[in-house]
């Protein structure tokens, strides 16, 4: 009997198990980790209503889109069906086709020559439209344009602006001569700015996108040009006894930068955009060089041995002592800032190598990003997510990208010796 | 060598007339296939450009073994060696003398020259420096007799370039004899002047090798300070990595990039 | 039918399985429940698993699931095999043997084990509490086992009743079940009546290790297996979110058609980046259907609530497996 009392507990337990039971509920399951890491985007041919027919900007925008390491595109034969009009779109043929989203549209006459561009995309797993839009373009605009059109679908698909439609600036040696080039962010579309048979180095945009400065050697020596783009007229800002060279632009576009050997070797100066007295910034017997300016226009970054290692340091305008930034390695060179200012990208040598690294700046925390051997002159895309630079293939200067976590490398198609790319603003 | 100076400064003038003319980014342009509005280029042709290159042509591969000094004094190379390279310094746009053996100046002459006459030693080394000038057309303008001659082959005057180690701009001390050389004769001509052009290898960054360059040749513009010479006669200026005497990518090739070159005006 | 009354010669018996039926009906809800999100300890134990393919159709479709079918021809053997003979015919000197082999695959038993207590620590106690009255109910099947010996026969019967019972009390309510559950008790009592405790501590241990493998009986395994395959289909169809820095997790509650398809779903915690959430939203889509197990019964352990799907897609699954 007593037995029996004692398990009396249980058994009320026991029952209080079983009502608990269909209340316990919810399953659940971990996904843990992606298959993929490109978002498949089915770009579709726009239908092209104008007479003299243009180039296809959809080609240029699958390029575009390929070229990011986001997106796979979905195109050519693999299309299903080639809808120009959000009527004709059937989600399931396109989720079929393996497709997450849909681009399509026409190119429209427009009034005064111009062509109207109309675009779609469309989210085919979620069903609904991402983006509905009409640019209007003259016909010679149409690459841009492109680009632009890429740019908003990479906004919409990765939640992070592309960089597709900016320039790029780049110095392309060939056959005994230099040639200053600007070219679309894909490297195509270039024309020469500059040509001469002695050395150009160093191009730097101005904050507006108007004027490149850079440094030529036609005098023997370096000097230092400021040349507008819109007429080619061009100004020596700095042609004094020695060396001038390493120009950067003052982010309202004032004043430059500059080093210059005319008191001591190359020492950090700041002239007049358009030339005149330039105003010294640092002192001391050591090499002080290619300087850039900190976002906010108070600080400059640049180059220094004054530690007996090429180290990156940054002073005040005003000069002042400077602080140095990099300590990681005996060569950290070349500084370059995001947009943002949070991050810079230097080159940094390793075991004999010289790589591109980034360092957040407020923690120090560094990271190398490229495992090439020769890389040189980093430049952040204006979306701030990555870096372009030069590296040496087979003896021959070839431009690439690399996200700035380092996940992302690409090569630019270029034929030609090319190196010092600056992505324009 | 005159006649082909001229020859090519004409041609050089033309290719830089016509381009002018037709306008640069056309052909550009159509290569690209690109549609936009074009700014206009620059063409940065100087016909003043022509002694650069014609004494970077010559000094191209000066010599790939910079060890064995005991070779150095080799007579009777020095001409031919000449003529070849002047050859090709004149005839080629760049990298002429490709064949010249001719060793660093540097192992040549240190101890065996003093003064001017016959410096035999002194001679063999530099030559591949020497056709530089020489082609650059200048041979015999400013004759100062055997030991002074600025470019005749067998003078010490005739060799141009302080090579460095890595990462320095320390002169060693093999190059003493031709810095006073060439401070005596500078002395000796105040209306001379000179660019001393430093260089660095291909090495890291453009601009930090230009300054690197730049403290090179500074070394040189102070140490013919110290011996006396006027610094209006001298600017020191760098070309950096870009200019390379050597094109490999390896140290024998780097060891002849990082030099400074003097520059004497005119040529 | 659920009356035993037809068996009266085998009451006793008849309850006691009984019991047990309700005891495995219990254990496979609240250890499932448990034992469910355990990632490392499943790797191991499908990395044999047919390869998710045809989903269902590799499943055994066959016609009777009532009795054997809890046991399909499904993978591993070592798991399967050890319960069942240990349940039934096993005649083995009730109180003396520490009879079961420790044997199968007992790394994996404690892990789940482990791992499941962790989770479920504030039940600990009722757990706690659980065991022992499985305790009782052991003992008890241990004296019915030993004087079952004779009658084999008997008993196949008596486990096909069981079965249904079981199944019938799964379906239905508790009051059912609580009725059950009074019959259990008076059988119950009348053993331990005759059952000392001295009896019970010293075969505790013992009980403890079956009732482990009870845990991992077929239904608990269709459950995993099927996890498993929706997990998997799921991954393959999803996209790194490399916008976003770190390890975002983004946690919908999704609820299906028994055909596996998405009826509707609802985001329960956001990664914090929208372009993140619809990639997980797209991959859950992109799956749809799901495999569902074809057993009707184990498929409606996905279907009566809503899947709490989380994801983490930018984490590696083999650092987690490891983990």
């Amino acid at each position: 009997m007593s037995i029996q009392r004692l398990f009396i507990p249980f058994v009320l337990m026991w029952c209080g198990l079983a009502a608990a039971l269909p209340a316990r509920a919810a399953m659940t399951i971990e996904i843990v980790g992606a298959a993929a890491n490109r978002i498949p985007v089915a770009v579709v041919p726009f239908e092209v209503k104008t007479v003299g027919a243009a180039a296809d900007p959809a080609e240029v925008v699958a390029d575009d889109l390929g070229r990011s390491g986001r997106m796979r595109i979905i195109g050519g034969r693999q299309l299903p069906a080639q809808p120009s009009q959000p009527e004709q779109v059937d989600h399931g043929q396109w989720r079929a086709a393996g497709a997450d989203a849909l681009l399509f549209g026409q190119v429209l006459p427009a009034s005064d020559g111009r062509v109207e561009l109309r675009f779609w995309l469309v989210d085919v797993i979620r069903q609904n439209t991402l983006a509905a839009m009409s640019l209007l373009v003259h016909p010679s605009g149409m690459r841009p344009a492109a680009h632009r059109i890429a740019d908003i679908v990479h906004e919409k698909l990765i939640g992070e602006p592309g960089a597709y439609s900016g320039r790029i600036a780049y110095i392309v040696k060939h056959a005994g001569a230099y040639e200053l080039q600007v070219a679309d962010a894909d490297s195509q579309n270039a024309y020469t700015v500059a040509r001469s048979r002695e050395p150009i180095i160093s191009p730097a945009w101005s904050p507006d996108g108007s004027r490149l400065a850079y440094v030529s050697f036609e005098h023997k020596k370096p000097v230092v040009y400021v040349q507008r783009l819109v007429d080619g007229q061009r100004t020596a800002v700095a042609m004094y006894r020695g060396s001038n060279s390493a120009p950067a632009w003052s982010p309202d576009g004032g004043r430059l930068a500059v080093a210059l050997s005319k008191d001591e070797t190359s020492q950090l100066y700041l002239i007049d955009a358009n030339g005149g007295t330039p105003q010294r910034i640092t002192y001391g017997g050591a090499l002080d060089t290619e300087p850039i300016f900190s976002r906010d226009g108070n600080w400059l970054y640049f180059t220094s041995d004054r530690g007996g290692s090429p180290q990156i340091y940054r002073a005040t305008v005003n000069g002042g002592s400077p602080q140095r930034v990099t300590f990681d390695g005996g060569y950290n060179v070349s500084p370059a800032l995001s947009p943002d200012g949070k991050l810079m990208a230097f080159v940094h040598r390793r075991e004999g190598r010289f790589h591109i690294a980034v360092m957040e700046l407020e923690s120090g925390q560094t990271r190398v990003l490229t495992d090439t051997s020769l890389d040189e002159s980093p430049s952040f895309a204006p979306n701030g997510r990555s870096i372009l630079y030069a590296t040496l293939v087979n003896g021959r200067g070839v431009l690439a990208t690399v996200s700035v976590d380092g996940s992302i490398r690409q090569r630019l198609s270029q034929s030609g010796d090319l190196r010092e790319p600056v992505w324009g603003p | 060598m005159n006649k082909q100076l001229v020859l090519w400064i004409a041609v050089s003038g033309l290719v830089a007339g016509c381009a002018g003319l037709t306008g640069d980014e056309a052909p550009v342009e159509d290569r690209m296939g690109g549609g936009r509005a074009t700014p206009s280029g620059v063409d940065i042709v100087e016909a003043g450009s022509s002694g650069t290159r014609a004494a970077a042509a010559g000094e191209a591969k000066p010599g790939s073994r910079a060890g064995d000094g005991a070779g150095m004094s080799t007579q009777g190379m020095k001409s031919t060696q000449i003529t070849e390279s002047g050859q090709a310094a004149a005839g080629q746009s760049q990298g002429g003398g490709v064949e010249t053996r001719a060793m660093p100046s540097h192992l040549a002459g240190s101890g065996q020259i003093q003064g001017g006459g016959q410096v035999a030693g002194g001679g063999s080394g530099p030559a591949g420096v020497a056709e530089g000038v020489h082609g650059g057309g200048k041979d015999g303008a400013s004759s100062l007799g055997e030991g002074m001659d600025l470019n005749s082959p067998g003078s010490i005057l005739a060799k141009r370039v302080i090579y460095f180690d890595y990462d320095s701009s320390a002169l060693r001390d093999e190059f003493r004899t031709l810095l006073e050389a060439h401070a005596t004769y500078l002395k000796a001509h105040r209306s001379s002047k000179v660019l001393l052009q430093g260089h660095a290898d291909e090495r890291g960054s453009r601009e930090y090798n230009l300054a690197l360059g730049q403290r090179r040749a500074e070394g040189v513009q102070q140490a013919f300070a110290l011996l006396g010479v006027d610094t209006a006669q001298m600017e020191a200026v760098s070309l950096g990595e870009e200019k390379p005497a050597a094109e490999g990518h390896d140290e024998s090739a780097w060891a002849l990039n990082r030099r400074t070159e003097i520059l004497y005006q005119g040529e | 039918m659920i009356a035993p009354s037809p068996l009266q010669g085998f009451s006793a018996g008849a309850l006691a399985l009984l019991m047990h039926g309700l005891f495995l009906t219990a254990l496979v809800f609240s250890v499932s429940w448990k034992a469910l999100p355990e990632m490392p300890v499943y790797a191991d134990l499908w990395n044999a698993l047919p390869p998710l393919a045809g989903s269902e159709a590799d499943v055994p479709s066959d016609a009777q699931p009532p009795v054997p079918p809890l046991m399909p021809e499904m993978p591993p053997p070592p798991p399967r095999a050890a319960p069942i003979p240990e349940l039934q015919p096993a005649p083995p000197p009730p109180r003396t043997a520490p009879a079961p082999p420790p044997a199968a695959k007992p790394d994996i038993v404690l892990e789940a084990d482990a791992k499941a207590r962790e989770e479920a620590r504030r039940k600990e106690e009722a757990q706690r509490q659980e065991q022992q009255a499985r305790q009782v109910a052991e003992e008890t099947r241990r004296r019915e086992e030993a004087r079952q010996l004779a009658q084999q026969h008997q008993q196949e019967e008596l486990r096909l009743a069981e079965e249904q019972l079981r199944q019938e009390s799964a379906r239905r309510a508790d009051a059912t079940r609580r009725e059950a559950l009074e019959q259990a008790r008076r059988e119950l009592d009348a053993e331990m009546a005759r059952q000392a405790q001295a009896d019970l501590a010293r075969e505790s241990a013992q009980i403890r290790r079956t009732q482990d493998r009870i845990v991992l009986s077929a239904r608990v395994r269709t459950i995993l297996e099927y996890q498993e395959r929706i997990r998997r289909k799921i991954q393959s169809v999803m996209t790194r979110c490399d916008q976003v820095p770190g390890n975002p997790e983004v946690v919908y509650k999704v609820q299906l058609l028994p055909t596996g398809e998405v009826l509707r779903m609802h985001m329960e915690r956001s990664s914090g980046n929208a372009i993140c959430d619809q990639l997980v939203e797209r991959a859950i889509l992109k799956a749809s259907p799901l495999p569902l197990p074809v057993d009707k019964e184990a498929a409606r352990d996905f279907l009566r609530e809503p899947l709490e799907l989380k994801s983490r897609p930018n984490e590696d699954p083999a650092t987690e497996a490891r983990g």
